[in-house]
């Protein structure tokens, strides 16, 4: 009787969100409508970085790689190939999965800062690389970007409405998000959280926490790379500023902020910021600063993030 | 042979940790491994379970050579350990600790599936807790728990998913004389399932529970032998209790 | 056939590998602070190429001032320290004892607030810093800038100071100590924090010093410490955490890799290569060529 219950109260939190989130760009004006599509697929992005920092306590400091690697797959294969949605898309992924598991296999033989400081140097060498690769634009990226109509076999999405675009990325955040759910409650995402609380022990239970280790690595850039394509999509180019290192930066605040190991919480701190940065920018130059002083404060006084505020206050009743 | 282990040394540099130690335990046996700190003990638990590898000799489990393989390889073999500082899992319930420690040997990936469905770890972590009388405060966070309760919880790790030989590193540091009590009364009970490697200080439960016990001193064994031989043994006592008979 | 070889040796290598020599120094001065506060505190400093810069554009504003460029050095290095100070008393102080990753996301944070409050304060265009002594001299056949030289000069110097206040002082040992045994050193009466602030300041100081002294050739912009901090962790995870003369040695050889493949390679591809070093090394050997492991 309770777990029925509980899911019935779940579907409907479910319900009144996404409904929420379906009517807001009703009430926003044109460009605020741009900025929400950017914040969403920038949430996927937060999201699979919390998947490895949250959960396997794995700090990357060259997420940004992925993702990139997701927009210019995407970009590469709608402008040179084959202007179809789907499989630019699924290129995107696998692509972005494959580097993920170069770079993971090799990166995860060091430990905590050698481990951070391998995926940053990564995603430098990926940076130098394709700045200067003339094929895929060198510095001004791959610029006008084809959007094809995306097929759904009974209806034809025309995605260059924001509007159409919008429920596009709200449907690709809400099935990420379930997934990557499900993820994190399995025995699977079990051995995560042993991970990121006892490493050294895990092993001793009986699992290759190597193998685990790369797994969800990989399954992150997946995340990440389609986020990125997703993002490109929309922008309709795909540059290198989507594959630096402030890139990187900017998303490890967004998921701190927002509440590390708890999924929304990166989310939150996506939207947040790209809503932080773009009102801060139209009032005064230092908007950075104030995201920076953010992030010092929550990590030194708020760890958890917002969520985290949010579990201590629900923990205490 | 159910487990040997054949002239293991290791060194650390000039030190010489572990001097041609050689062993063998009979399945179900219980076999103790004393001696004063820096024997070379601990060093030689973490030889046997692949924390380092040893530079010669080895070892063999179930007619297996297991020297040198990785813990997690030796835990799906049936090989377990508890550690002699308590190394369990501070954020995560009591429950949740021996539930993954029970996952932990039905190998595959369960990506997708809900924890709950998974019937076996769960029934394994409610007998472990009741062992261990820890079952009503399964839901408190581990790092809460009282030394002794951690104690207890340490070794319910390694006993889930039924390991045949169980390696028991100073259960009882730090324990208050009750909890010493109530484990040995544990440890017999684990014994004839259990194959028992077990390093310990208190030379009561020590007695009390070995079928053999073996004397250590500087990474070489000095006696070896039932209880009461161990006891008669001039060396053996001079090492571990100075000149004092 | 033999004039054409030596010119090319005189002509264009030497200069590289004495280019190379000073670029390394720089580094250097920056992985020596990173290393040395690793070893003593287990803090990665991300903002410390922000000090570097910091430094750099103290001196820049205080010469306005001054109109001397070594009282405008002394004094910049000073300011970094005492900044440095400021930021170990409040706010990394606030951190023992967590998870170290958070002392990797704070110092990242810090740096990300000196370099926006940089580009605030002073601009985003480059400041250029005019050489205290232009002139230059014959050096092995050929003419070289003297203040190259008196960087290197001056670079040893320090880095002798540094080596022997660690390795021949009373405080020096009480640094070490700290390092080696944390509890042990509280326990026999010696101020672990206050070796903690002093050793972070002097670390920080260092960077400072060293962008200060390098402005005249490299001169001041904002990310100007990003470009340096790579370098000094490609150079510090080499060489070894924690390991001073690993750090040294990994200096110079990076400096010089870079400067000598510029020869050959376009810059950026002589900069990858530092990188792909950097990969190759933590692969073959997870914690460096002179380090210890993991603690």
């Amino acid at each position: 009787m309770d777990s029925r219950f509980k899911s019935l109260q779940n579907v409907l939190v479910h319900g009144i969100v996404l409904g929420v989130v379906c009517i807001i760009p009703f009430c926003i004006p044109p460009f605020y409508q741009k900025l929400a599509v950017e914040a969403i697929c920038l949430a996927v992005f937060a999201m699979s970085l919390d998947l490895i920092m949250g959960y396997a306590g794995m700090a990357s400091f060259g997420h940004a790689a992925y993702f990139g690697l997701g927009g210019y797959t995407l970009g590469a294969v709608l402008m040179f190939w084959w202007p179809s949605i789907w499989p630019a898309f699924l290129a995107a992924g696998f692509l972005s999965g494959v580097l993920a598991f170069l770079i993971g296999v090799t990166s995860i033989r060091a430990k905590g800062i050698y481990f951070a400081i391998l995926t940053l140097a990564f995603a430098e060498v990926l940076y130098r690389v394709v700045f200067h690769t003339y094929a895929l634009g060198g510095s001004d990226g791959l610029i006008g970007i084809p959007v094809p109509a995306l097929n759904l076999i009974f209806l034809k999405v025309d995605l260059t409405k924001t509007l159409h675009f919008y429920y596009l990325a709200v449907a690709f955040a809400y099935i990420s998000y379930r997934v990557c759910y499900r993820l994190v409650e399995s025995p699977f995402g079990r051995v995560l959280k042993g991970i990121r609380d006892n490493e050294n022990r895990v092993s001793f239970l009986g699992f290759n926490v190597k193998q685990y280790k790369v797994i969800v690595f990989v399954i992150s850039g997946v995340f990440a790379g389609w986020s990125g394509a997703l993002f490109s999509l929309f922008k309709t180019f795909a540059d290198t500023e989507q594959l630096n290192f402030l890139l990187s930066g900017k998303v490890i605040v967004m998921a701190l902020i927002g509440g590390m190991g708890t999924l929304l919480g990166p989310m939150l701190g996506a939207v947040l910021l790209t809503v932080v940065e773009s009102v801060a920018s139209t009032y005064f130059h230092a908007h950075s600063i104030v995201i920076g002083t953010m992030f010092v404060l929550v990590v030194i006084f708020l760890p958890g993030g917002i969520f985290g505020l949010f579990s201590d206050l629900r923990n205490r009743r | 042979m159910f487990f040997e282990i054949k002239h293991l040394e290791k060194a650390f540099g000039a030190l010489m940790a572990v001097r041609g130690v050689s062993l063998v335990v009979e399945e179900g046996q219980l076999v103790s491994v004393i001696g004063p700190n820096g024997a070379g003990k601990t060093t030689l638990f973490n030889l046997i379970t692949g924390v380092i590898s040893p530079d010669r000799g080895d070892i063999f489990f179930k007619e297996r050579e297991i020297t040198g393989m990785p813990p997690h390889k030796l835990c799906r073999l049936g090989l377990t350990r508890s550690f002699q500082i308590t190394n369990i899992f501070q954020g995560l319930t009591v429950l949740e600790n021996i539930r993954l420690a029970s996952q932990g040997r039905s190998g595959g990936f369960y990506f997708l599936s809900s924890i709950s469905r998974l019937v076996r770890p769960t029934e394994e972590a409610e007998r472990i807790l009741n062992l261990l009388g820890l079952w009503d405060i399964r839901d408190e966070i581990a790092g809460n728990l009282s030394h002794g309760d951690q104690r207890y919880l340490e070794m319910g790790i390694a006993l889930a998913g039924r390991p045949k030989m169980l390696l028991l590193d100073e259960p009882t540091a730090g324990m208050t004389p009750m909890e010493t009590r109530a484990t040995i009364e544990m440890v017999k009970r684990l014994k004839g399932e259990i194959t028992i490697l077990l390093i310990e200080h208190d030379i009561d439960l020590v007695f009390a529970l070995s079928d053999r016990i073996v004397v250590m001193n500087y990474g070489s064994v000095l006696a070896e032998g039932l209880p009461d031989e161990v006891k008669a043994n001039q060396e053996a006592q001079k090492a571990y209790f100075g000149e004092e008979v | 056939m033999e004039t054409i070889l030596t010119e090319y040796l005189v002509y264009i290598l030497l200069p590289q590998v004495l280019h190379g020599l000073v670029w390394g120094m720089v580094i250097a001065f920056i992985a020596l602070g990173l290393t040395i506060i690793f070893g003593l505190m287990d803090i990665v400093n991300f903002a410390h190429g922000e000090f570097y810069m910091l430094g750099a554009f103290f001196g820049y504003s205080i010469s306005f001032v001054t109109n001397n460029f070594w009282i405008s050095l002394a004094l910049a290095a000073v300011a970094v320290g005492l900044l440095g100070v400021l930021i170990e008393v409040l706010m990394l102080r606030r951190l023992y004892g967590r998870d170290p990753i958070f002392h990797l996301l704070l110092t990242f944070g810090i740096g990300m607030i000196f370099r926006e409050a940089a580009l605030l304060i002073w601009g985003g265009e480059t400041r250029r810093v005019d050489l205290p002594v232009s002139s230059t001299i014959e050096f092995l056949g050929m003419m070289y800038p003297v203040y190259r030289l008196a960087i290197l000069v001056i670079g040893a110097l320090v880095l002798i100071a540094i080596w022997y206040i660690l390795a021949k002082t009373a405080s020096g040992a009480t640094i070490r100590a700290a390092s080696q045994d944390r509890q042990m050193s509280w326990a026999l009466g010696i101020n672990v924090p206050r070796v903690y602030t002093l050793v972070f300041a002097t670390g920080v100081a260092l960077a400072g010093f060293a962008g200060c002294l390098m402005s005249p050739i490299y001169f001041v912009y904002p990310t100007m410490g990003i470009d340096v901090i790579l370098r000094a962790f490609v150079v510090v995870i080499v060489g070894g955490m924690g390991s001073l003369l690993g750090a040294l040695v990994a200096s110079i050889m990076i400096g010089e890799i870079e400067s000598l493949a510029s020869l050959w390679i376009s810059p950026t591809w002589a900069e990858t290569l530092v990188f792909v070093a950097l990969i190759i090394t933590l692969v073959v050997k997870p914690s460096g060529l002179f380090g210890k492991a993991e603690r």
